[in-house]
């Protein structure tokens, strides 16, 4: 099976996520087996389009997708003495509570609505202090303005009681991470981070956001659609589609070698700054399809260029490992079983 | 170097309210030659989108003109025109929108949107013949003619934007504002229809003003690119000479800011300290110059004028002669190894 | 519209090819109440619409005889046989203590009921004269599904002929605002500037105005000797005078919202005229809206109107309606002896609770895109 060339235990390990949604018309599959860990001080980005399942997959790490999702699997958190796994504390109980904020967060695509309009940014930072480090006032408080002046605030006495529609959008984002990582977690889960930010203000919370992942020895789970982003900030990357992870390698093999079809037109997408590459911009051609009622096959058959006629959509290709570090899903590598 | 086609001299757009007085546009000129694609890049509160809307006459500019050389060679102000001149010449300016979902009125088939123009502009137009020019476009957009009769609500992003494209087109325009045209679409869908629009620009010669915030596309579809900062255009250059040479501190900031898809890339960054600033309030002299690290006594009391520094790069920086600017590196054109676009644009698969 | 709403519907080709209506139509239908509500609605309007016709008596059959008598019941078995429905004879006697007329069966006559009888003349729609009801008994038998009033007026034929009021003065009315509401709220939101504070300054000081007083004050003005019809419109002008306010509001605000929408844009660059993309972009869009909101005025016409002759100002004998019915049920000792004059009420509750109904499931289907 998988094994990573350390022997250390991962910080999380996800086991076979499956998430099902029963609609009215069928069960939606959003996710539908998707494994991969992730090592103290590393990132790894989730890397997929819209309808991949990413985000499904990122929350259900919190446990705070929607009821109506039926969860499958295992995620397996590595405390200090034990594991636990995650899917089997109750939705809203209180050991997933203790998890969340302080031993994994997360920080979201828009800053400007992450925050309640009618509290201040200090009062709110503070709330997860509070809650998870010490309910006593002034400790509190001291706690919170070291963190906002990690983060980069400026003036933060005087922008802990600020509201805020007085903060830009870069500003919000920071306040966002400093309170996501207030109490220190293990490993935060950025979900789009910087996508809703100007191109130097992204810059900026990319740099800040490496800088506090050294100082605090932090996993974190990068999910992003924007190549270049993932080669700035990721260690590994596993690139999702149509709920599955379709490659898993190291970043520069994803960029230098890819192969999965599907990675390589994604890659082939995206016009990289600084080539003069004047030919067309490979395109894949069609559209994610539904997740529901998929039959079994190669999620990603309809659109391959490469695929094999009565192999690719009559099975549901499996994990090849092409070395230590490389995965990918797709029967153009598994030789084996295209026979089998 | 192409025939010029528009000219944007000294466009100046307020916006008043009882309290505030906000300058989205200051001066800004520049000139389009006719084929050409030229981008406009900056980042929230640019001016940017309110520029591409100004030029096609959306919003009303406070001042300032837009010389369009018409196909009969006559050159009229697009902004000052007559309402009989305007009604032959509105055609030729057309507009695509950033957002698919709300640029399709939902109640409408895809059909009556795309023909809304031509009826519009040639009421005795018989309904066979609307039909065809109808077909004739969506086919050019690769939009199959069994859509016409459906609705936006059946069409994913990609598609919708596609119907944008053919409705802006069917008019047979010279000039398109693209406004963040694919900023809203997947990264594999943005690249369909990028091709698209190149396609389209060398079938139907036309000419491109790409606005957008992502370098990268930027880059690839443009001839010449137009730098914006708070509502002034700070550098417009060739696309290559900008990006390799850039003259302006706010440009070599953007550059070195852009993430590159190559891990292996080492960019080094020139961090910009501070913020935009608030466009109610600009500073004084030039906009730039509290973040700037070049800065001077000069800067901050007036204003650079954006001038000619040689070779039709303009830029608009008291020491654009003096400064040494680091910009993109760039490689040889050669292909790289396995995994990228080859020739023809199909990517190569290795076989073990 | 999410891209996950799209792909549910992936392969209906009849998603692709509906129309917002059509859209609008399959939700709510969808909506289990407001279905019943429609079905429940039909009925009532077509019972108005044919009110004379289903009516056994008219509004006119006064009889002392039988004043305030209870509902009649109606039996199916008479002395161990099966004889279908009918109704017994009606026995009146005067209690010494209370002076009130007592009612009993008189067992030795059966009167049945039948269908397509005969009764009191009336012309079927104004057009042409006929004596046909829909149900009723023979010459000298009575038949008060809901009981009598205090004149010995049948209240059920009563209820169904208030109906033909009460149900269509709201719908007249809010017709009245629906168009008054669309033009000056276009108006208003098209123009903006002088016209728009005008408009919603006069929108303010109507919509301060207390309802009641200001129809009192308006029913006072219209002559008693006039023609019931005549009266009858007056009213509903009365209504609508007010009503309007809140649909030019909702108009002038949506107008608002979609005049800046990038459709919009795109069509005023494509040259179409500022006429044409009002018609044509904007009205349809807040179509919708209008719908629901309209189906939400109707029961505040309703109770509008009920509230107006219940205290007089509003339609005046012999017309009737069901506001008019509930002035004999004022004071509390008619109540007591005479429940069954509460009758009207449970109309009026029903009718609007189906409005409402009706209401929350196109509300809920007026955003098929959501």
């Amino acid at each position: 099976m998988d094994r990573r060339t350390e022997d250390r235990v991962p910080v999380v390990q996800v086991k076979n996520l499956t998430i099902d949604i029963p609609m009215d018309e069928g069960v939606l599959t959003p996710v539908r087996g998707v494994s991969f860990s992730i090592h103290e001080g590393e990132t790894l980005g989730l890397v997929g389009e819209s309808g991949c399942g990413k985000s499904l997959t990122s929350k259900a790490i919190l446990g705070i997708n929607d009821k109506k999702c039926r969860t499958g699997g295992e995620i397996l958190f590595s405390e200090a003495d034990h594991v636990l796994d995650l899917l089997k504390l109750k939705y809203g109980s209180e050991e997933i509570r203790k998890i969340r904020g302080e031993r994994a967060s997360m920080i979201f695509q828009e800053p400007m609505v992450a925050f309640h309009p009618m509290y201040t940014i200090g009062a709110q930072i503070n709330e997860c202090t509070r809650l998870h480090i010490t309910s006593d006032k002034v400790k509190s408080k001291e706690i919170t303005l070291d963190m906002m002046k990690r983060v980069g605030i400026a003036n933060a006495e005087k922008r802990y009681d600020q509201y805020p529609h007085e903060f830009s959008g870069g500003m919000l984002q920071r306040a966002l991470i400093a309170m996501a990582l207030v109490c220190r977690p293990a490993l935060l889960i950025a979900d789009e981070p910087t996508t809703a930010l100007d191109v130097t203000i992204q810059a900026q919370i990319l740099e800040l956001m490496k800088s506090l992942q050294k100082e605090f020895d932090m996993s974190i789970l990068f999910i992003t659609h924007d190549l270049g982003v993932v080669a700035n900030m990721c260690d590994r990357v596993a690139v999702m589609y149509l709920g599955k992870i379709v490659e898993e390698a190291s970043v520069r093999e994803i960029y230098k070698n890819p192969k999965h079809p599907y990675t390589k037109g994604l890659i082939g997408s995206v016009h990289k700054v600084g080539t003069h590459n004047q030919s067309k911009l490979f395109s894949i051609d069609g559209t994610v399809p539904l997740a529901l009622n998929l039959p079994k096959r190669c999620g990603f058959y309809e659109r391959c260029s490469s695929r094999i006629e009565g192999v690719c959509n009559r099975l549901e290709p499996g994990r090849t490992m092409l070395d230590d570090d490389h995965s990918v899903n797709c029967f153009l590598y598994d030789k084996e079983n295209i026979h089998g | 170097m192409a025939d010029t086609i528009l000219e944007v001299r000294n466009i100046t757009k307020c916006f008043n309210s009882k309290k505030v007085s906000v300058k989205a546009l200051t001066d800004v000129s520049f000139d389009i030659g006719k084929g050409e694609t030229i981008g406009i890049v900056g980042e929230s509160g640019c001016g940017k989108t309110t520029l591409g809307r100004c030029i096609v006459r959306a919003i009303e500019a406070t001042s300032g003109n837009v010389y369009y050389t018409t196909e009969d060679g006559r050159r009229v102000d697009f902004l000052k025109v007559s309402h009989t001149e305007m009604k032959k010449i509105r055609k030729d300016i057309q507009m695509i929108f950033q957002d698919p979902y709300s640029s399709l009125d939902p109640r409408m088939t895809v059909l009556d949107i795309i023909s809304e123009p031509l009826k519009a502009n040639f009421p005795k137009m018989s309904k066979a013949e609307l039909e065809a020019r109808v077909v004739d476009i969506a086919g050019k957009t690769g939009l199959n003619t069994s859509y016409l009769k459906r609705y936006p609500h059946a069409f994913s992003g990609g598609q919708r934007q596609r119907i944008g494209i053919a409705r802006a087109l069917v008019l047979h325009p010279k000039i398109i504002v693209c406004d963040e045209a694919v900023s809203a679409l997947d990264v594999s869908i943005q690249a369909q229809v990028i091709n698209l629009l190149k396609e389209l620009q060398r079938e139907m010669d036309l000419t491109y003003i790409f606005i957008s915030h992502d370098l990268s596309v930027v880059e690839y579809i443009s001839d010449r690119v137009g730098v914006m900062y708070l509502g002034r255009l700070v550098e417009y250059a060739d696309t290559v000479d900008l990006y390799s040479d850039p003259k302006h501190p706010y440009t070599e900031a953007l550059l070195s800011a852009v993430p590159v898809a190559d891990p292996d890339v080492v960019v080094e960054r020139l961090p910009l300290s501070g913020e935009i600033p608030n466009p109610a309030n600009p500073p004084t002299g030039c906009y730039f110059h509290p973040r700037c690290r070049y800065c001077i006594d000069q800067c901050r009391e007036t204003s650079p004028v954006l001038m000619d520094v040689g070779g039709g790069h303009f830029v608009a920086c008291h020491r654009a002669h003096e400064l040494k600017l680091k910009g993109i590196k760039y490689e040889a054109v050669a292909l790289e190894a396995a995994g990228t676009t080859s020739r023809d644009g199909c990517p190569e698969v290795d076989h073990e | 519209m999410s891209e996950k709403k799209r792909k549910n519907h992936q392969n209906d080709e009849s998603y692709f090819l509906a129309s917002q209506w059509t859209l609008m139509r399959r939700k709510l239908m969808k909506h289990g109440l407001a279905r019943f509500s429609m079905v429940l609605l039909g009925l009532l309007y077509c019972i108005a619409i044919f009110g004379n016709f289903v009516a056994p008596s008219d509004l006119v059959a006064y009889n002392a005889k039988t004043k305030n008598c209870p509902p009649t019941k109606i039996h199916w078995v008479h002395e161990g046989d099966f004889i279908g429905p009918f109704v017994y004879g009606l026995e009146s006697e005067r209690n010494m203590e209370t002076f009130q007329l007592e009612y009993r069966e008189d067992t030795a006559r059966i009167y049945r009921i039948r269908w397509f009888v005969d009764g009191p003349e009336y012309k079927f729609w104004g057009l042409f004269p006929t004596t046909k009801h829909l149900f009723g008994v023979e010459d000298d038998g009575y038949l008060f599904l809901f009981g009598s009033d205090s004149m010995g007026r049948d209240l059920f034929s009563r209820v169904i002929l208030g109906s033909q009021v009460s149900l269509t003065i709201p719908f007249v009315g809010t017709v009245i605002s629906f168009v008054l509401g669309v033009l000056i709220g276009s108006a208003s939101g098209y123009f903006g500037g002088v016209v728009d504070t005008v408009v919603q300054r006069i929108i303010e000081v109507l919509s301060s105005f207390p309802s009641i007083p200001l129809w009192m004050a308006l029913s006072a003005a219209i002559p008693s000797d006039i023609p019931v019809v005549r009266m009858y419109l007056y009213i509903t002008i009365i209504i609508s005078l007010l009503s309007w306010t809140k649909l030019a509001r909702i108009v002038r605000g949506k107008f608002i919202s979609l005049r800046n929408e990038d459709f919009v844009t795109a069509a005023k660059l494509a040259g179409v005229s500022d006429l044409q993309i009002m018609l044509k972009h904007l009205v349809p869009g807040f179509m919708s809206y209008l719908i629901v909101n309209l189906t939400l005025e109707i029961p505040s016409m309703i109770i509008g109107e009920t509230s107006m002759s219940f205290l007089g100002l509003g339609i005046r004998s012999p017309a009737t309606s069901w506001g008019v019915l509930l002035q004999e049920a004022q004071d509390i000792s008619s109540i007591a002896s005479y429940p069954w004059r509460l009758i009207p009420l449970i109309a009026v509750v029903v009718t609007v609770l189906a409005f409402n109904f009706l209401g929350d499931g196109l509300r809920d289907a007026a955003d098929p895109y959501k």
